[in-house]
């Protein structure tokens, strides 16, 4: 069915065309749900709680934009209110090491696993590395929506990388030290 | 040399082919959920309407019955006014004797009478005229005209009163005491009765004729003094300008009998032509067939081309109905069954059809083995809140009255159930349909005819037609909607 007229479907609570939008992007939202939640439950719900604001709000949907664009920023809004109230201000100095660089070896590690590091990162880094990294927000957009400050969002992106560094390394340490063995 | 890259963009990269679907049970959460905030959203309409619609029926019904308490104490305390009158009259001119013997001077003009006013009251006089009628050796006739203007503030409304009423009085110098006789012109009299129309107030204060007489000092001759003294025009306090015209009847001179006063009983013309309220109470109960317009299945799409049958249920309940004349209200409490059974295909039993849930207990397939004949029955069933306005086009003393009425039903559903019947199996539920929504409207619309049987009970009939607005929760096909034939008994209050 064409997106426009699902879209007018559900603008009149339509139950099937409803169904057929969610079969459409359930797979979208939900990878999406998983980077900003700490575990495929709470990812779950915050699909969950996407969709029905979606539904809800679906008529004040003008077509200005990508529908999925549209779709995206109410599940990384909804991310975010679940998570910002356990935010934590942690402010550090501008003058922190650049270096986060890793090597190609170090990152050839399954997809399960970088997701897993990604939702272990506390809230506050996994909301900015999300925004930051994959999402393409700027530190201002993300001082914005998180209601801090610029240098805030870097001191936690920076925060964030470190962490994943460190992950990485000791994960593939062991990762390749067990695919030795084995051979 | 090793490569090296940032890990934000090697993370980003892996992530991007991520591919990870959510369990099966988020949508069936999600539909709940939207659900229930449909029924909320209906709900939080619905309800604050039926408040207001009770409130709106409750207040005009109890307006109306106030209102008309209120003009039946009028005219009761009108009549009870009239009646007491004469007495009131005599008391009066008794006073204002001995306040001209103390005041001589108000023996003299008529604007003395301004000061037997209340303090809330103020009279002013307008015009006063006095002409000779007749004149002989014995007596002479003035005819006196005076207008008042009398303004009588009530808690802080200003409302204009005139005072009006005459007195023809008779002097008879040789008599121990001066007997009057207070007689209204009748030309006065027919503008009196015109404005003394119920001006009411609400808090019935009774405005009380009091006529005020002078007396006529003993020592005086008739002659000196009538054309000055001897006819009072009496102010009434009423809400209208009125002209008194006091008469001097020289011919009560012969007469040495009792002053005689001569009242006529003010008829008051009811200008509010509303009407009693008239409620009644009706108990009915009738046969109910229901159906679609379209010939869609209320259960399935698939199944819209399988023959149906219209099985006949009942409809009961009650009705309190308040009339105003020709229109009113109706509302009450009823519940209404509806059936429809559907011929399936002896071969493809409950096929894979999206909008039942089946009980887990039953096997089909077992149990109607070797049936030619089954019927899928869908019973629905809802109490009704009909609200509906009624207007009466034939309304007359004869025994017949034929009504129409239209309007709207809050239907909560009370049974939502599937069976399943052959000729060799007996009604089997199976379970109940999916689609069908809790919570339901439909438009009703219907004719009333009704038989009196006495002046409190009649006979009703009412053929009536419901349109189902939201019987399913998505939207359905189907154009559900039931005819019925409400038949009782009405007990007129």
């Amino acid at each position: 069915m064409n997106l426009d007229q699902l879209i007018k479907d559900c603008c009149k609570q339509n139950r099937k065309a409803q169904e057929a939008l969610y079969e459409m992007y359930k797979k979208t939202l939900f990878v999406l749900s998983l980077k900003y939640c700490p575990n495929d439950a709470e990812a779950e719900d915050n699909l969950h709680d996407s969709f029905i604001e979606i539904f809800t709000n679906i008529k004040n949907y003008k077509g200005n934009g990508s529908f999925e664009g549209w779709i995206k920023r109410i599940t990384i809004n909804k991310a975010i209110t679940r998570y910002k109230q356990s935010y934590t201000l942690t402010a550090i100095k501008d003058d922190y090491p650049e270096d986060h660089t890793v090597n190609e070896t170090e990152i050839d590690l399954p997809l399960e696993t970088i997701l897993s590091f990604i939702q272990e990162l506390p809230h506050q880094y996994r909301l900015v590395f999300n925004l930051y990294e994959l999402d393409d927000y700027s530190h201002q957009e993300i001082a914005t929506m998180l209601s801090i400050s610029e240098s805030t969002s870097k001191s936690n992106l920076h925060r964030a990388k470190q962490i994943l560094k460190e992950k990485i390394k000791s994960k593939s340490t062991f990762y390749y030290s067990k695919r030795k063995n084995g051979k | 040399m090793e490569n090296r890259t940032e890990i934000g963009k090697k993370i980003k990269d892996k992530l991007a082919d991520l591919d990870k679907n959510p369990s099966e049970f988020v949508w069936s959460k999600i539909e709940t959920d939207l659900n229930k905030k449909r029924n909320k959203r209906i709900l939080s309409w619905i309800i604050p309407g039926v408040i207001i619609a009770v409130l709106f029926c409750t207040l005009f019904y109890f307006n109306s019955d106030f209102q008309d308490k209120t003009q039946k104490s009028d005219n009761q305390a009108k009549q009870e006014t009239t009646a007491k009158a004469p007495s009131q009259k005599t008391n009066l001119v008794s006073d204002q004797k001995q306040n001209q013997k103390s005041n001589p001077k108000l023996q003299k003009s008529g604007s003395d009478i301004v000061t037997r006013v209340k303090k809330t009251k103020s009279v002013k006089l307008i015009k006063e005229s006095s002409k000779l009628v007749t004149s002989t050796n014995e007596y002479e006739e003035y005819e006196v005209v005076k207008k008042y203007k009398v303004i009588l503030k009530k808690e802080q409304v200003t409302t204009k009163l005139i005072k009006s009423g005459t007195l023809k009085k008779t002097i008879q110098p040789k008599a121990t005491e001066n007997k009057l006789l207070i007689k209204k012109n009748k030309t006065t009299e027919t503008k009196s009765k015109k404005k003394t129309k119920t001006h009411s107030t609400k808090h019935s204060k009774k405005v009380v004729y009091k006529p005020l007489a002078t007396e006529i000092p003993k020592n005086k001759s008739p002659e000196k003094d009538a054309a000055t003294q001897k006819t009072v025009s009496t102010p009434r306090v009423i809400e209208a300008k009125i002209d008194t015209i006091a008469k001097m009847d020289s011919l009560k001179l012969k007469k040495d009998t009792t002053p005689k006063r001569e009242y006529k009983k003010t008829v008051y013309n009811t200008e509010n032509k509303e009407s009693d309220p008239e409620l009644s109470v009706s108990v009915f109960y009738g046969p109910a067939i229901s159906g679609s317009l379209n010939s869609a299945s209320m259960i399935d799409p698939s199944m819209d081309n399988l023959a149906t049958k219209h099985p006949v249920t009942s409809h009961y309940g009650v009705y309190v109905k308040t009339m105003y004349d020709k229109i009113g209200f109706r509302a009450g409490f009823s519940k209404i069954n509806l059936k429809t059974s559907t011929r399936l295909d002896k071969d493809e039993l409950i096929p894979n059809y999206n909008n039942i849930e089946l009980k887990s207990e039953i096997n089909i397939k077992q149990t109607f083995t070797g049936s030619n004949e089954v019927d899928l029955v869908q019973k629905l069933s809802y109490y009704e809140l009909p609200i509906e306005f009624v207007y009466a086009f034939k309304k007359d003393e004869s025994k017949i009255g034929m009504e129409a009425f239209t309007g709207f039903s809050f239907l909560i559903s009370d049974k939502n159930q599937l069976s399943l019947k052959s000729e060799k199996v007996a009604m089997q539920n199976i379970g109940e349909a999916k689609n069908i929504s809790g919570i339901n409207f439909s438009y009703n619309l219907g004719i009333g005819i009704s038989y009196k049987l006495n002046a409190k009970f009649s006979l009703d009939i009412n053929p009536l037609f419901k349109y189902y607005l939201s019987t399913f929760k998505e939207s359905g096909d189907a154009k559900p909607h039931s005819f019925s034939l409400q038949s009782g008994v009405s007990y007129k209050f």
